[in-house]
């Protein structure tokens, strides 16, 4: 027997893990994921050029339609247009001018529609467009693991039964149509002024106050539902399912045979452990937002990027619709990231190497 | 109803079960997984409980435990009597299970060993977190002091560098370290029982050796009664004092070990040693199989459960179940063999 034990300084359980080999393993996974990037801006560079014409074809027929100029004329301008834009110019040169750009003056191009740098359009949206995913996701994750929780621990009784069924429809119900019926019921219904702002005009160049954010979220509301209740679901019936595994798992059991109560053995013992493909979901979840808050903000008219995004498409603004989806694959990217460095942080059996 | 009628064993009993019947309500019928199981543990002393798989020996002890899953699992009827340190005898069947009285016995005078090691620990905690945490539960002690015992009990199971392993997460140990962990776990808080749910089942067979040795030694200097619940007989034969046979929920036969092994007196017990090698046994070259099939465990049964199984079944054991009863000094047998049946 031991007298008198003396506790050794507990080494970090990670063995470091959390100083150089973390910073190392983030390098890395930026360095890797440069290539990425790369490839992902020649794929989506192809595919804007795809549909025929360009800009230059739209601004064409604006002349002519809008206008009232002769086809000739209208033609004219148009070549002209391209030779001043260098539309005229075969699409991998275009390429390599707009990543040359982007990587020499941070450039991302200009923006035929707005007569206005890329970048700045994008960083004027951006924000916003964050902010609405962010929040959606906050919503979905927090009451997607609460009512998942609720549900695993109540199986088959009447609140999880209406969970399930909520669960379903949020699942099922395309996110553009949740939209249109909201829109209905906010404009015609309850004839709530400026939907289609974040503010109402009074906060619009106030600086930034508890009221004025209390004001934001009286406007985003809808969007930031829409595009957080299909998260909301998906997250509910993931956390239900792995939380009723691991509710039998044997170390439960273990948990309950030293006479814990029984909301410790589920908030300490079950839930951190059912929480891996919450938090391993994560890095898919983010573009899901920022796909949810795209179909919402589009209804909606939201002056986010998605509406942007979405008229670039249209009018074959090639630099917008470039740097979006530069945006949403660098978010994508770092969300994989982000939920990597999570799970390695919960779990002390994943190593980052 | 079929009592032990043993007053002596009584005095010195620490636990007492009478006549329990736990039952799983399914969709497919009523599982009468324990029906009517009489067993006494003894102060300092282990009992082997011993029987096939689904017999209800696990199932007795989770009802020990009181750590059935309910719905769909119920305690319908009998009495598992704890003989208090203090006297006082509490029937644990009439205590909420999730209530506060519960959950003070469960941990602290009734501990728990499982099957697998490999899962039985949180992997997201490290071992002495673990430890801690049911010593903290128990004995009002800060967290340094709870690690403290910890070590010690890591000291105690023999575990190689207990230092280090406090640290360790349960994944970075072998499966024979994590069940030395979850016996100091069960014996961190002085149990007077420790219920051993087949606890090297899961284990090498060299591995099972050092474990069934701690247990032994840890049995001298601690103040625990062990319940060893198994299949294995050389396991019981090595650890137990007195051995209860179990058969579908009912203990057939209930003795000391030598009794048992050398006087076999119900035909289950007696296909059961015929049905394991015994190293340097005479005579005999072939092992002797137990006819028949366990039945289905949703079925009703008439009489003796093992009639129709038994090679030495007679009318009356399809007509009454008989009774556990005294056959011999301190030797108890449920058989029409040794008993009159009624008219």
């Amino acid at each position: 027997m031991v007298s008198s034990p003396v506790i050794p300084r507990r080494r970090h359980a990670k063995g470091g893990f959390v100083g150089g080999m973390m910073i190392n393993y983030i390098l890395r996974r930026i360095l890797i994921s440069i290539p990425l990037l790369i490839g992902i801006s020649i794929v989506s560079f192809a595919i804007i050029q795809l549909p025929p014409g360009d800009f230059a074809s739209s601004y064409q027929s604006y002349l002519m339609n809008q206008a009232n100029l002769p086809a000739a004329e209208a033609q004219k301008a148009a070549n002209e247009y391209r030779r001043a834009y260098g539309l005229d110019r075969p699409v991998y040169e275009q390429y390599f001018r707009w990543i040359k750009g982007i990587v020499t003056e941070g450039k991302f191009g200009y923006s035929f529609a707005y007569k206005q740098d890329v970048g700045e359009l994008i960083a004027e949206r951006l924000p916003r467009t964050l902010f609405l995913a962010a929040s959606a996701h906050l919503i979905s994750t927090l009451f997607g693991i609460v009512i998942g929780i609720y549900s695993a621990t109540h199986k088959y009784s009447l609140g999880d039964n209406l969970a399930t069924v909520f669960a379903f429809i949020g699942t099922a119900a395309p996110r553009f149509f949740l939209a249109i019926i909201l829109v209905y019921f906010l404009v015609i219904r309850w004839k709530v002024p400026y939907v289609n702002r974040f503010t109402s005009p009074i906060y619009s160049f106030a600086p930034m106050s508890w009221d004025k954010f209390v004001d934001i979220l009286r406007h985003t509301w809808p969007v930031i539902a829409i595009a957080g209740f299909g998260g909301i679901a998906r997250n509910m019936r993931v956390m239900r399912g792995n939380l009723l595994d691991v509710l039998n798992a044997q170390y439960v059991t273990t948990a309950r045979s030293k006479g814990l109560r029984e909301t410790k053995v589920i908030n300490k013992h079950a839930v951190p452990n059912a929480l891996h493909p919450i938090i391993m979901y994560q890095g898919t979840v983010l573009p899901y937002m920022l796909q949810g808050e795209l179909e919402a903000a589009i209804v909606l008219n939201m002056p986010s990027l998605a509406p942007m995004f979405y008229n670039s498409l249209v009018s074959q603004d090639i630099y917008v619709s470039g740097g979006f989806l530069l945006v949403y694959s660098v978010l994508l990217i770092a969300g994989n990231l982000i939920a990597d460095i999570v799970l390695a942080l919960v779990d002390p059996r994943i190593k980052l190497n | 109803m079929n009592q032990i009628k043993q007053p002596h064993a009584v005095t010195e009993a620490i636990l007492e079960i009478k006549d329990l019947h736990t039952r799983f309500f399914l969709e497919k019928g009523v599982v009468r997984a324990v029906d009517g199981v009489n067993l006494v543990l003894k102060r300092k002393s282990t009992l082997g409980v011993v029987g096939e798989s689904g017999c209800g020996k696990s199932i007795t002890a989770m009802s020990v435990m009181r750590l059935i899953q309910s719905p769909p699992g119920k305690i319908v009827q009998g009495e598992i009597n704890l003989y208090r340190k203090d006297g006082v005898i509490v029937d644990l069947t009439k205590l909420d299970p999730r209530g506060p009285r519960m959950r003070a016995i469960r941990g602290a005078e009734i501990a728990m060993v499982f099957q697998e090691p490999m899962t039985s620990l949180n992997p997201l905690f490290t071992v002495g977190e673990q430890i801690a945490e049911s010593v903290r539960l128990h004995q009002q002690l800060d967290r340094r002091a709870a690690l403290e015992r910890a070590l010690e009990m890591l000291y105690k199971v023999q575990i190689s560098e207990p230092k280090q392993r406090l640290h360790a997460y349960p994944h970075q140990l072998s499966g024979g370290m994590r069940q030395r962990v979850m016996i100091a776990l069960a014996l961190s808080c002085n149990p007077s029982i420790l219920i051993a749910d087949e606890p090297t089942t899961a284990l090498d067979v060299t591995v099972q050796a050092q474990i069934l040795d701690l247990m032994r030694q840890l049995q001298d200097t601690i103040d625990s009664s062990i319940m060893m619940i198994t299949h294995n007989l050389g396991v019981i034969s090595q650890m137990a004092d007195e051995v209860a046979v179990m058969y579908l929920g009912r203990v057939v036969e209930y003795a000391p070990v030598r009794e048992l092994f050398h006087h076999p007196l119900h035909p289950y017990t007696v296909g059961l040693l015929n049905s394991v090698p015994v190293l340097g046994r005479k005579g005999q070259k072939v092992l002797i199989p137990i006819a028949g099939m366990v039945p289905t465990p949703t079925s009703e049964i008439q009489g003796c459960a093992f009639a129709p199984r038994c090679p030495r079944v007679m009318p009356a054991c399809h007509e009454h179940n008989p009774r556990l009863e005294s056959a011999a000094p301190a030797h108890y047998v449920a058989c029409w063999l040794y008993a009159d049946p009624p008219a």
